[in-house]
């Protein structure tokens, strides 16, 4: 279940280090040009690179130009990562200008390496107008050769994990750029005049441009109706849409939307994207875990945001179980920081969505979340007073939301923080509504039938109140609730374990109960038992 | 049924516009703001389709649709120049028909502070508060005091709040007293409290004259249920392959 994730036992990074093996024809000649080349364009960077880093590029190379997938893989999640750690920590990978003189001015393999140079420049280093400018550039010649080079699909293949990651990034830089421009105080002259001479760069247009392009190219919906309901899959991918290349492009992108939806505010449209895609079955968005995370991370922040609670706690809920069973594989991910970030987050998000709406979630999940939000949760349910928690937690867990549009650059204010402030404003507003609901539910509990007088006097509100807030806990705690279909649909139904009904001012409760759980227990232990047997037979 | 699908009637050219990446071009503006100018003044606005689930409250206006009006709200966000807080306090308006579902909330989502502090804007945000908070008096009397250009269509607008009320009273109530209905549905008249009883087919309580008896449904009748665990045949396979292997 957890595929495409090499034994890296079986490929070590340090192959790479062996000159010897890649001293090649190629690696000579390159070597020769080199020397005759014009010494003038050579006074820089070639000098400083180390000769580990020279044939790392190399091997690279080659291994993207014979579309060596296998290979890719350890070069891209191993090789890359450890040059970093060992020669890049805190500088930028050679200039990409330097790079070309190694590989006979490959423009393919120059292309994607400068995805690799950016995004790493944007993790662990600060980047500057320019560096977002030209990464913004690259995206463009990345996207235009793959849709738009030939009337041919092209024959380059990536590994998946590469292929999430450009999505990825390209939306984070898109979201970092918006976070950027609207801090207009703390630019200077030059840096507003260069965002006013450009605002093409990282239009949100041209980032859903890209997204949809990818979609339509790789007749990605086509495909995931046919996988649903039958059909001619070769026909419905088409020339495009069956290469890899394009197929996950495609399928990463509908994520994407997904995503830039959510950023933007607009729950409903971050839904409708995945209207294709089968969360209950596994789908190709499980082949690549921080692909996996992301995608379960905005569905249930969605559901949150459109009051379907109890969508939200089971999204949220089925991936933090998937992330903590496979713990052990991804501690050595290099993704592993952003899946146990998200996570946090995810729990962040679980325990206001339990507080508003109170159910029943996995255990396992449950004692996670006990172990790190208890406190909070205790806070969240108590009316007035968990307001402040409710607000920290949202802030901790949400996405950072975005303005599409540019900031008015001559007012010198720093608006960055105001989507989220907006968002957050607007999901206060609605949890405010419904602060009493526990409290009303505490009480309701211990009775089965009750006076509306006599919860007013415990409640200390007026009778009128009552009523009123009782008919908030019947409409809040009914809920739309997916059942089939598309990720959009739900029927309308009671969350609670705990309903009541009124005759007129006398409360009728009723308190559903969770039976015996023995089957998964039963299942379990019969496993176990067969692997004994089995074991002993073998001996 | 989906959630708040688009109506059965959308015209073709919204549907084209709306379902393709036409929603981001800014010359449609004008052609979804007719629509949704349409949806309100439509005399069907306050009509409703029963929905196919047996829940009373699940009743989606016959022309009202989301989609539209959230790509409005999207151009909006994305080309805040053609942005008019008229057509928003329009699509404000749409969205708290569509109550019980969160539509208004999601609207909202997609609109920013400066947005907001349109008085028209902050008045509807008032109304939705109020009806949020089941505080349907103060609501009514809220409904009186916004101004003309703010609510239009007024008579088919409290129809179709009626509409809402009504079933999110079905849903806790199954005898309710009279003041406390009248109250919450602003029908001090008793012909027309009567005719809407008839409606709804709730009846006056034969044994108190002073309450109004509501059909039982899934909601408003809370028994208590023991939950029995459900094992998928599926949770079975490892097992009865055991079954063959042993053979």
């Amino acid at each position: 279940m957890y595929q495409e994730h090499y034994d890296e036992d079986e490929v070590r990074a340090e192959e790479v280090e062996l000159p010897t093996v890649y001293a090649g024809d190629n690696y000579v000649e390159d070597d020769l040009e080199f020397n005759d080349g014009n010494a003038a364009e050579f006074v820089h960077p070639e000098v400083q690179i180390p000769d580990v880093v020279r044939n790392f590029i190399q091997h690279f190379h080659r291994n993207v130009s014979e579309r060596n997938v296998w290979d890719l893989h350890a070069i891209y999640e191993n090789g890359w990562n450890k040059l970093t750690e060992k020669f890049y920590p805190k500088a930028s990978w050679p200039e990409p200008e330097a790079v070309a003189q190694l590989v006979n001015d490959d423009a393919v393999f120059l292309i994607l390496y400068k995805e690799l140079y950016y995004r790493h420049i944007y993790s662990k280093l600060t980047p500057s107008i320019d560096d977002r400018i030209a990464s913004y550039s690259n995206y463009c010649d990345l996207f235009n050769y793959i849709l738009n080079s030939s009337t041919e699909p092209s024959d380059l293949e990536l590994p998946n994990q590469w292929l999430w990651d450009i999505i990825d990034e390209f939306i984070y830089q898109f979201q970092s750029f918006c976070i950027y421009r609207s801090k207009v105080k703390t630019k200077n002259e030059i840096e507003i005049e260069l965002l006013k001479e450009r605002p093409d760069v990282w239009n949100v247009h041209n980032v859903l441009n890209v997204l949809y392009s990818l979609i339509q190219k790789s007749r990605i919906n086509e495909q995931l109706l046919v996988s649903k309901n039958g059909g001619d899959m070769q026909e419905a991918a088409g020339e495009f849409g069956s290469r890899p290349l394009y197929r996950l492009l495609g399928y990463f992108s509908i994520i994407g939307l997904l995503r830039v939806h959510c950023l933007l505010g607009d729950y409903v449209l971050a839904l409708k994207t995945m209207e294709n895609v089968e969360l209950n079955k596994k789908g190709l968005f499980a082949r690549v875990t921080a692909c996996h995370v992301t995608t379960y991370y905005y569905v249930g922040f969605a559901y949150m945001m459109m009051r379907r609670y109890s969508d939200a706690i089971k999204a949220f809920a089925h991936i933090l179980l998937f992330v903590s069973r496979t713990k052990q594989y991804h501690t050595r991910s290099y993704q592993f920081e952003a899946i146990s970030k998200k996570s946090e987050q995810m729990y962040a998000l679980m325990a206001m969505c339990v507080a508003i709406s109170p159910q029943r979630i996995d255990e396992n999940v449950h004692s996670i979340m006990r172990e790190k939000y208890g406190d909070h949760s205790i806070r969240l349910q108590k009316g007035e007073e968990g307001i402040s928690t409710f607000e920290e937690l949202f802030n901790f867990a949400c996405p950072k939301f975005i303005s599409p549009v540019p900031p008015d650059y001559e007012i010198a204010v720093n608006a960055s923080h105001e989507p989220t402030r907006h968002q957050q404003k607007v999901f206060m507003s609605e949890v405010r509504t419904q602060l009493l609901v526990p409290t009303i539910r505490s009480f309701l509990k211990l009775y089965t039938t009750l006076e509306a007088d006599k919860l007013a006097a415990f409640l200390d509100i007026p009778v009128e109140e009552v009523r009123t807030e009782l008919l908030v806990f019947k409409h809040k705690t009914r809920q739309r609730r997916y059942e089939n279909g598309s990720v959009l649909e739900g029927e309308f139904g009671p969350t609670t374990d705990l309903d009541f009904y009124l005759k007129k001012d006398l409360i009728y409760i009723a308190e559903s109960k969770q039976g015996r759980r023995v089957g998964d227990w039963f299942i379990r232990h019969i496993n176990k038992f067969e692997d004994i047997v089995s074991n002993m037979e073998r001996r | 049924m989906t959630a708040s699908p688009a109506p059965h009637n959308r015209p073709e050219d919204i549907h084209r516009i709306v379902e393709t990446v036409d929603r981001y071009n800014p010359q449609n503006i004008p052609i979804l703001e007719a629509y949704v100018e349409q949806q309100l003044t439509s005399a069907d606005y306050a009509a409703t389709t029963p929905s196919t689930s047996s829940t009373t409250a699940t009743t989606t206006s016959t022309t009202y649709d989301r989609d539209a009006c959230l790509a409005v709200l999207k151009l909006y966000q994305f080309n805040p120049a053609f942005s008019s807080n008229k057509v928003v306090c329009s699509i404000l308006q749409l969205a708290l028909g569509a109550l019980p579902d969160a539509d208004f909330g999601l609207c909202l989502y997609m609109l920013n502070e400066d947005v907001l502090k349109d008085a028209g804007v902050a008045a509807l945000v008032a109304l939705h508060d109020l009806l949020q908070q089941a505080r349907f008096k103060a609501f009514w009397a809220a409904v009186e005091d916004t101004p003309e250009d703010v609510l239009v269509n007024r008579a088919l607008f409290a129809d179709r709040i009626r509409i809402y009320i009504a079933g999110t009273l079905a849903i806790a109530y199954r005898v309710i007293s009279i003041p406390t209905l009248q109250s919450a549905l602003n029908l001090k008249d008793a012909a027309a409290l009567d005719a809407f009883l008839k409606e709804h087919a709730w009846t006056r309580d034969p044994e108190d004259k002073d309450a109004v008896v509501l059909p039982a449904t899934k909601e408003n009748q809370a028994r208590p249920v023991v939950v029995q665990e459900n094992i998928k045949f599926e949770h079975l396979t490892k097992i009865i392959g055991y079954g063959r292997m042993a053979q």
